[in-house]
C-alpha cells in the first residue's frame, strides 16, 4: 500500500468544516421551521392584508377620506348595537339618484335597488363564532375604529390591518390607557393626541369608569 | 305594529323535504345485500322484514309497497354523488363569508338587536301569552307576556317548546291526497277546485259535518257563524245544513256540567288562590295540567311564605300530580273512593267554619261531584272571593264525549258526504268503543287540518298543512275569558292555513285571511266597534285588558244533586285512571324532542309512558318495576311497562296518554305505550274491573334520576342523605328553630380555610342565585327553558339511559317516606323537588383540575366555561360533587336539520363533540345587561339581568342577581335563616344558594306530629367563634 493510494481516502481538510456547519444547520433548521409556522400560521401572516374583492368597486378613501363622510353615516348602528351594520342599498342611492346616477362601477348597486335583491359583500374582518365582539360597547368607551380597522379612510378597497387576534385584544383589554380618546373623535381617524396618550388615556378611563374584563365569559359564551 | 311583511329573508329559505324516504331505503338495502336493487318489483319482502319496518319506520310502511319510490331513490342517489364531486371544486377553501345588508332596512330595526312580538297560545280551547324573540325574522325564544294576567312572564314548558315544533321537519310541508290507497302531493288550487264542486254538490250544507278541537278564537267563532246562520249582513253563501262537533280528548265537561247542574247553565269557575288560606284539591292539577296552572301556581307560590301567612294545601287525590307534591296533607284515593270521599259529608265538616278556603274538584270527577263541589264553595262562602264564574263561551255546545258519539253515529248511518277535520288527532284519540277509524273509512271526502302528517291524516282523503301558532293571525281567550290576539312571527314555512281560513275558503272566500279576519273579529266583537288603534295596542300588548266578562253572581237555579245519590260501585279489579302528559299533553307535543327529553315531574321518565302503580299494587299483582303486562278492560286489552311509584293510590293504575303514536314523526313514533286503546265514552277518565297479568317481558326505562346506584348500600345511603339534600321541615319546626336548615349539618364556617387559589375579592358585581324548594313545584319548564336559550341539544332515549343527556338544569326529585307531618304513619310520602343549575362554587373542584384553564373563576364570581379550549378530558366533570357539567359525547347538531339550525340563540356558541358544558347562569344576557347598563351610563339595577329558568318559572322560584348589593332579592333570599348551600360540608361555597322547604302543619284535615329533622350535633358556639372542623 502506498501513501498514494491511501490518500484518496483520507477527507480533505476542508470537509472539518462541514461538521459545525451540518451542526448549526440541525440546529437553525427547527427553530427555522417553529419560527415559520409560528408566522406563518398567525393571524399576522394568515389574515392582516386580506383585502378580498368587493362586488362594488366602492372607495372609502374617496367617501371617507376625501369627502369626509363620517363613519356613522353608513354604519349607522355602531354606537348602539353588537354588529355595526352595513348600509342598505337605499343609503348608497340617497346621494347616487343625483351623483353619478349612470356611472358604471355603480351598475350592481342600481341593479339592487330596482330588483330588490341585496348587495352580497364580502366580509374582511371576521371574528371566530364563538366570539362575540360588540362595537357599541367599545365605540362608548372611548375606542376609536382606527384602532381595529386601521385608516380605513385611506383604503381604495379595505384590508384587514390587525391581526384581531386573542392576545391582540387582551393587550387593549390589559391597558387600555393608549386607546383611548374622547367619545366624540372615535371615528376621527386621523385624529393625534395633543398630550402624552398614555396621560389622556389614564385621565379618560378614570373619568369614564373603563374597566376592560379578561375573564373568559366577557367575550366568549 | 309588525305588518306581515317585517319579516326576515330568512324565513323564506326553502327547506328540503325531508331524507325519510332515503333511510329507509338505505336501511333496505343493507338488509338485503343479496338482491339486485334493479329488480325492485321482484324484491322478496317477506314478513319478517315488514314487521321490522313497521316496529322501527312505521310511518315509511307504505313505501315497501312503492317500488317507484325506490327507483327514484336510486337517481337522486346516482345525481348526488356526481355533483358531490363538484363540491371539490371550491376555491379558496374558505371561502370568503358574505355580508347582505337590506336593500331598504325597516325603520327602527338594527342588524342582530332582536324584537319581541306579543302573541298568543292556546291548548284545549285556553290560552296564555307570550312574548317571543325574534332575530332576524326568526323567532327563537318563547317567554311568557308579562302584561299578561295569566301569564305574568312565566310560561309552561309547551309554550317553551313551541319554537322546536315550528322548525320540526317533520311537519307536513305540504297538502296531500289519499284516494284508491294511492297517495299524492297536492296544491291549495287543487283544493279550492274540490271545495267548489263540494258547495255545488251539497248546496245548502246537507252532509257536510266539521269536526274541531276545542277553539275559543273569536276568529273561528266567527268564521262558523257566517257558515251555518245565514247572517243578514254577510255576502258569504252560508251553509246551514251542515253540523259542527267539537271534540277534545282531555275535556273539563264533567266541570262544566257540574256547573249546568247547579247554575242552570254552564259557566268556568276561575280560582283565585291567593285569597285562600286553605286549598283543598280533590283529583285537581291546579299547578299542573289545570288551563290556568300558570296563574294558579304564581298565586299559590305567593302564599308559600313561612314568615308570613302561608297557606295550607290538602289534596286528595288517585295519581301523584305536581299539585300533590306541594300538598301539605296528600292522601291517595282510588277513583272509586275519591268520588264517594266527595260525595259524603266528611269534607264538609272538617271544612265547616273556616273561613278563607277553596275547594276544587278535578276534571275527572263526575259532574254530580262538581255541584256538590260547588255548592260547598258557597256554603264556605268562597263564592266571589276564592272561586268566581265568568260565562261557558259556548253554553249549547255537547259535551265532547256526546258529540264525538253524535258524529260517529252520523257516519256509520252514511249522512256524511264531507268530514273537515280542523286540528285534533281523533283516529288517534277518539274512544276507542266508536271505532272512528271504521267509520271514517265510509265518508266519502274527509279533509283534516294538521300539523302533521298523523294518524288522522293518512285515513283521509285530503290532507292540508296548518299553520303553527307561530305564524298564525287569530286570537284566543285565557281560561278567564281574557282575549288574547295572535300574530305571525313569521310567514308560514309551509304554506299552512289557520282554522279560521280554511273556513273562509269553504265559504269560498279564499282571500279572507287570518290577518283580515281577527281584525274584523275583534273590532266588531264590541258595540261600538273598536278603533284601530286599539287593534294597534292589543295586538302590541298582546291582552285586551278588562276582556273578559265575569258571570253575573246570581244564586243557585237549580236543584241540587242529592247527596246520597251514590254513584255506581266500582266493579271489583283494578281501576283505571286515564292522565294527561306533563310533557305530550294529549299526544300532540309527541314529535317535540325537549319535551320528550324532558323527565317527567314524578317518574323521572323520559321518551316513555308506563303504567303506574304503587308499591303495594305491584306486590299484590305479582308484578315487577320494569315488567311488561297486559291490562285487560271489557273485551280490550293493551300491553305496557309498569312503573312502580309509592304514593300512588293501590288497587290503581294510572296510565298517561298521548304516548305510542303511530304516524306522529320521526321523534314520536312507536315512543312509549297508547293508553287509548282502552279508553272507551263511559269510561273517558275512570275505568274499574280491569285485570293485570305479566307477559314475562321487560322493558328498558330511561330515567333522568336514580340510575347510577348499584348495590342496596349506596341505595340505602342515598335514601339516608336525602333529607339533608333537599332539606324540609315543617311550619313549627321552622318558627320553632328558623337555623333547622343551615344546623341540619356540619358545614364549615365562613372563614375556612381552602385547599384551592386564592380567595377573590369582588369589587363590582358577585352574581349568585336562589332557589326556593317552598315554592318549586317541580313542573320542570325550567329545564325546557334553559334548553331553548342555551342550543342544548336533544339526545334520545339510548344516551338518556346511559345517563348522558345534556340538560344543564335538571330537576331532582326526593321521596320522603315516611311525609315528614304525618307522624311515621306508614304509607305517607312526600315528594320535594330541587332544580339542580350549576352552583358557580366559590371554591370551585372543577376550576382546579382543567388542564388546559378551559374553564375558570371570572371576576364576578361566575365559573366561566371557554368551549374552544376544553379537550374534553372530564376531570372537571368527575370532580364536580354536584354533577351539573355535560359532555359533548357526539357532535349532535350535526344531526340538526336546516330548518332546526334557524331555531339557535345566536348569542350563545353551537358546541361540539368534545366539549364540557354547562350552566352559565346564561352569561349572554349577563354580558348584554352589563353593556346596555354601561351605554346608559348606569349601573346594573336588580331584576336586569333573568335567565332563562327563571323568567320562565310560574312559582318566580328562582331569583338572581348582585350578592354584593345588600338589597338585591337574591341577597335578601341568601340572608334568609332557611338559605342553604347544597353539599356546604364540601368547602366549595357554592353561589346557588336554596331555601328550605317548608310545610305547613297547622291544625285540621291532617295529624301535626312532626319528625324533628335535625340529624347533627351542630356545635353552634364553635360556629359562633369561627372555629369548627370543617371538611
Amino acid at each position: 500500500m502506498n501513501q498514494e493510494s491511501t490518500a484518496q481516502f483520507v477527507f480533505p481538510k476542508w470537509t472539518n468544516t462541514v461538521r459545525p456547519a451540518v451542526g448549526a444547520l440541525l440546529i437553525a433548521a427547527p427553530i427555522y421551521l417553529i419560527l415559520l409556522i409560528w408566522y406563518g400560521a398567525s393571524p399576522q401572516a394568515l389574515a392582516v392584508g386580506y383585502a378580498p374583492v368587493q362586488p362594488v368597486q366602492y372607495s372609502h378613501a374617496l367617501h371617507a377620506g376625501t369627502l369626509g363622510l363620517d363613519c356613522r353615516y353608513c354604519h349607522t348602528t355602531v354606537e348602539q348595537a353588537a354588529f355595526a351594520a352595513l348600509p342598505p342599498t337605499q343609503t348608497c342611492m340617497n346621494c347616487h339618484v343625483t351623483i353619478l346616477p349612470n356611472s358604471p362601477r355603480l351598475a350592481p348597486v342600481r341593479e339592487s335597488y330596482q330588483t330588490g335583491l341585496p348587495l352580497q359583500w364580502v366580509k374582511v374582518h371576521d371574528l371566530p363564532q364563538y366570539v362575540y365582539f360588540n362595537h357599541a360597547a367599545h365605540l362608548n368607551a372611548g375606542v376609536s375604529c382606527v384602532s381595529c380597522h386601521g385608516r380605513v379612510d385611506r383604503e381604495e378597497v379595505v384590508a384587514q390591518t390587525a391581526p384581531l387576534s386573542m392576545g391582540w385584544c387582551l393587550e387593549c383589554h390589559r391597558q387600555p390607557e393608549p386607546y383611548l380618546r374622547p367619545k366624540e373623535l372615535v371615528t376621527n381617524l386621523g385624529w393625534v393626541p395633543s398630550e402624552d396618550p398614555l396621560k389622556l388615556g389614564a385621565r379618560l378611563r378614570k373619568e369614564n369608569n373603563i374597566n376592560p374584563q379578561t375573564d373568559c365569559s366577557t367575550c366568549h359564551r | 305594529m309588525p305588518p306581515l311583511n317585517k319579516i326576515g329573508p330568512s324565513s323564506h329559505r326553502a327547506i328540503e323535504p325531508s331524507g325519510e324516504v332515503t333511510a329507509t331505503a338505505g336501511c333496505y338495502i343493507a338488509r338485503s345485500p343479496d338482491h339486485p336493487i334493479t329488480q325492485s318489483p321482484d324484491l322478496p319482502i317477506t314478513p319478517a322484514f315488514r314487521r321490522f319496518v313497521a316496529q322501527r319506520f312505521p310511518a315509511q310502511l307504505p313505501l315497501l309497497d312503492n317500488p317507484t319510490t325506490r327507483r327514484r331513490f336510486c337517481q337522486l342517489m346516482g345525481a348526488s354523488l356526481a355533483l358531490a364531486g363538484l363540491n371539490g371544486c371550491d376555491w379558496p377553501f374558505w371561502p370568503g363569508k358574505k355580508l347582505v345588508p337590506e336593500v331598504k332596512r325597516p325603520e327602527g330595526r338594527s342588524p342582530g338587536v332582536p324584537v319581541y312580538y306579543a302573541t298568543a297560545f292556546e291548548l284545549g280551547g285556553a290560552a296564555e301569552g307570550l312574548l317571543v324573540k325574534s332575530c332576524e325574522g326568526r323567532p327563537i325564544k318563547v317567554e311568557g307576556n308579562p302584561q299578561h294576567p295569566v301569564n305574568q312572564g312565566g310560561s309552561s314548558a309547551f309554550a317553551q317548546a313551541l319554537i322546536l315544533e315550528l322548525y320540526d321537519p317533520g311537519r307536513s310541508q305540504g297538502l296531500i291526497r289519499r284516494r284508491n290507497g294511492q297517495e299524492s302531493g297536492a296544491t291549495w288550487d287543487e283544493f279550492a277546485v274540490f271545495l267548489k264542486d263540494l258547495r255545488a254538490r251539497i248546496g245548502n250544507g246537507k252532509g257536510l259535518h266539521i269536526l274541531s278541537e276545542a277553539s275559543s278564537s273569536l276568529s273561528v267563532r266567527g268564521m262558523r257563524a257566517c257558515l251555518l246562520m245565514a247572517l243578514p249582513e254577510s255576502t258569504m253563501k252560508a251553509l246551514p245544513e251542515a253540523k259542527w262537533h267539537e271534540y277534545e280528548p282531555l275535556s273539563r265537561d264533567n266541570e262544566r256540567e257540574g256547573t249546568r247542574l247547579i247554575f242552570g247553565r254552564p259557566c268556568r269557575p276561575v280560582y283565585h288562590l291567593e285569597k285562600a288560606d286553605t286549598i283543598v284539591s280533590l283529583d285537581e292539577d291546579l299547578l299542573g295540567a289545570h288551563p290556568s296552572a300558570i296563574t294558579h301556581t304564581r298565586d299559590f307560590a305567593a302564599r308559600r311564605n313561612a314568615d308570613g301567612k302561608m297557606n295550607r294545601l290538602i289534596v286528595y287525590e288517585s295519581a301523584w300530580t305536581i299539585t300533590g307534591a306541594m300538598a301539605d296533607s296528600r292522601t291517595g284515593k282510588k277513583p272509586s273512593e275519591m268520588e264517594a270521599f266527595v260525595r259524603s259529608a266528611a269534607l264538609r265538616e272538617a271544612l265547616a267554619g273556616r273561613e278563607h278556603s277553596l275547594v276544587a274538584a278535578g276534571p275527572r270527577l263526575s259532574a254530580q261531584a262538581h255541584a256538590l263541589v260547588h255548592l260547598l264553595n258557597s256554603e264556605l262562602g268562597n263564592r266571589g272571593k276564592a272561586v268566581t264564574y265568568v260565562a261557558d263561551l259556548d253554553p249549547k255546545r255537547p259535551g265532547h264525549g256526546e258529540a264525538m258519539s253524535e258524529l260517529t253515529s252520523a257516519m256509520e248511518k252514511d249522512e256524511v258526504d264531507t268530514l273537515l277535520i280542523l286540528g285534533g288527532n281523533p283516529v288517534y284519540d277518539a274512544p276507542a268503543d266508536l271505532e272512528f277509524v271504521q267509520k271514517l273509512k265510509k265518508v266519502p271526502n274527509s279533509i283534516h287540518l294538521s300539523l302533521y302528517d298523523d294518524e288522522t291524516s293518512r285515513a283521509c282523503t285530503w290532507h292540508l298543512p296548518r299553520a303553527h301558532t307561530l305564524e298564525s293571525w287569530g286570537d284566543s281567550r285565557a281560561w278567564d275569558g281574557t282575549i288574547s290576539l295572535q300574530q305571525p312571527l313569521v310567514e308560514p314555512l309551509y304554506g299552512g292555513k289557520t282554522p279560521a281560513e280554511v273556513l273562509a275558503w269553504v265559504l269560498d272566500e279564499p282571500l279572507f285571511r287570518g290577518y283580515e279576519i281577527a281584525q274584523r273579529v275583534f273590532k266588531e266583537a264590541t258595540q261600538p266597534p273598536r278603533s284601530d288603534e286599539a287593534w294597534k295596542k292589543a295586538l302590541h300588548e298582546g291582552v285586551v285588558a278588562e276582556s273578559f266578562s265575569p258571570w253575573p253572581q246570581a244564586g243557585e237555579q237549580s236543584t241540587p244533586p242529592e247527596r246520597s245519590q251514590l254513584s255506581p260501585p266500582a266493579a271489583p279489579g283494578l281501576e283505571l285512571l286515564f292522565v294527561p302528559d306533563y310533557r305530550v299533553y294529549d299526544g300532540r307535543f309527541a314529535n317535540n324532542g325537549w319535551l320528550q327529553e324532558m323527565p317527567d315531574p314524578i317518574t323521572k321518565l323520559t321518551w316513555d309512558n308506563a303504567a303506574q302503580i304503587s308499591p303495594e299494587t305491584a306486590r299484590a299483582q305479582g308484578v315487577g318495576h320494569g315488567d311488561m303486562v297486559k291490562i285487560e278492560l271489557e273485551g280490550r286489552a293493551l300491553e305496557i311497562a309498569v312503573f312502580v311509584v309509592p304514593g300512588i293510590a293501590d288497587g290503581t293504575v294510572i296510565l298517561p296518554l298521548g304516548y305510542g303514536r303511530r304516524f306522529g314523526g320521526q321523534v314520536a313514533d312507536g315512543v312509549g305505550f297508547n293508553t287509548y286503546v282502552l279508553r272507551t265514552t263511559k269510561a273517558l277518565y275512570t275505568a274499574s274491573g280491569a285485570r293485570m297479568t305479566r307477559t314475562g317481558a321487560t322493558y328498558r326505562f330511561a330515567t333522568a334520576q336514580d340510575h347510577k346506584i348499584v348495590s342496596a348500600v349506596a341505595s340505602s345511603a342515598a335514601a339516608a342523605r336525602t333529607p339533608e339534600l333537599a332539606r324540609s321541615a315543617s311550619l313549627s319546626t321552622f318558627k320553632a328553630n328558623p337555623n333547622f336548615a343551615q344546623e341540619m349539618i356540619e358545614h364549615p364556617p365562613p372563614g375556612q380555610r381552602s385547599l384551592f387559589s386564592p380567595p377573590h375579592e369582588y369589587t363590582g358585581n358577585r352574581w349568585g342565585m336562589a332557589i326556593d324548594l317552598s315554592r318549586c313545584t317541580g313542573c320542570s319548564v325550567c329545564t325546557v327553558a334553559c334548553q331553548a336559550e342555551n342550543n342544548v341539544p336533544v339526545v334520545g332515549k339510548d344516551e338518556v339511559a346511559r345517563g348522558r343527556r345534556m340538560q344543564w338544569l335538571r330537576v331532582d326529585r326526593y321521596f320522603h317516606s315516611p311525609h315528614p307531618l304525618s307522624g311515621g304513619e306508614r304509607g305517607t310520602t312526600a315528594l320535594l323537588f330541587q332544580p339542580v343549575p350549576c352552583m358557580h362554587c366559590e371554591k370551585a373542584p372543577c376550576e382546579e383540575v382543567c388542564p388546559v384553564g378551559a374553564t375558570s373563576h371570572s371576576n364576578e364570581g361566575l365559573n366561566d366555561m371557554a368551549y374552544n379550549r376544553c379537550v374534553g378530558t372530564r376531570y372537571c366533570s368527575n370532580n364536580c360533587p354536584y354533577k351539573v357539567r355535560r359532555f359533548n359525547w357526539f357532535n349532535n347538531h350535526l344531526k340538526t336539520s336546516e330548518a332546526e339550525k334557524l331555531m339557535f340563540n345566536p348569542d350563545v356558541t353551537v358546541r361540539s363533540r368534545g366539549v364540557m358544558e354547562k350552566c352559565t347562569y346564561c352569561v349572554q344576557r349577563i354580558v348584554q345587561a352589563r353593556i346596555a347598563a354601561k351605554l346608559a351610563k348606569q349601573d346594573i339595577k336588580d331584576g336586569d339581568i333573568v335567565p332563562a329558568c327563571a323568567q320562565a318559572c310560574p312559582a318566580r322560584a328562582i331569583v338572581f342577581g348582585d350578592l354584593n348589593d345588600p338589597k338585591s332579592r337574591v341577597a335578601e333570599w341568601a340572608a334568609s335563616p332557611r338559605a342553604y348551600g347544597l353539599l356546604e360540608q364540601l368547602n366549595t361555597r357554592p353561589r346557588t344558594r336554596y331555601l328550605a322547604r317548608v310545610w305547613n302543619d297547622a291544625s285540621g284535615l291532617a295529624s301535626t306530629t312532626d319528625v324533628p329533622p335535625v340529624r347533627a350535633e351542630h356545635g353552634r358556639d364553635a360556629h359562633a367563634a369561627g372555629g369548627g372542623t370543617g371538611a
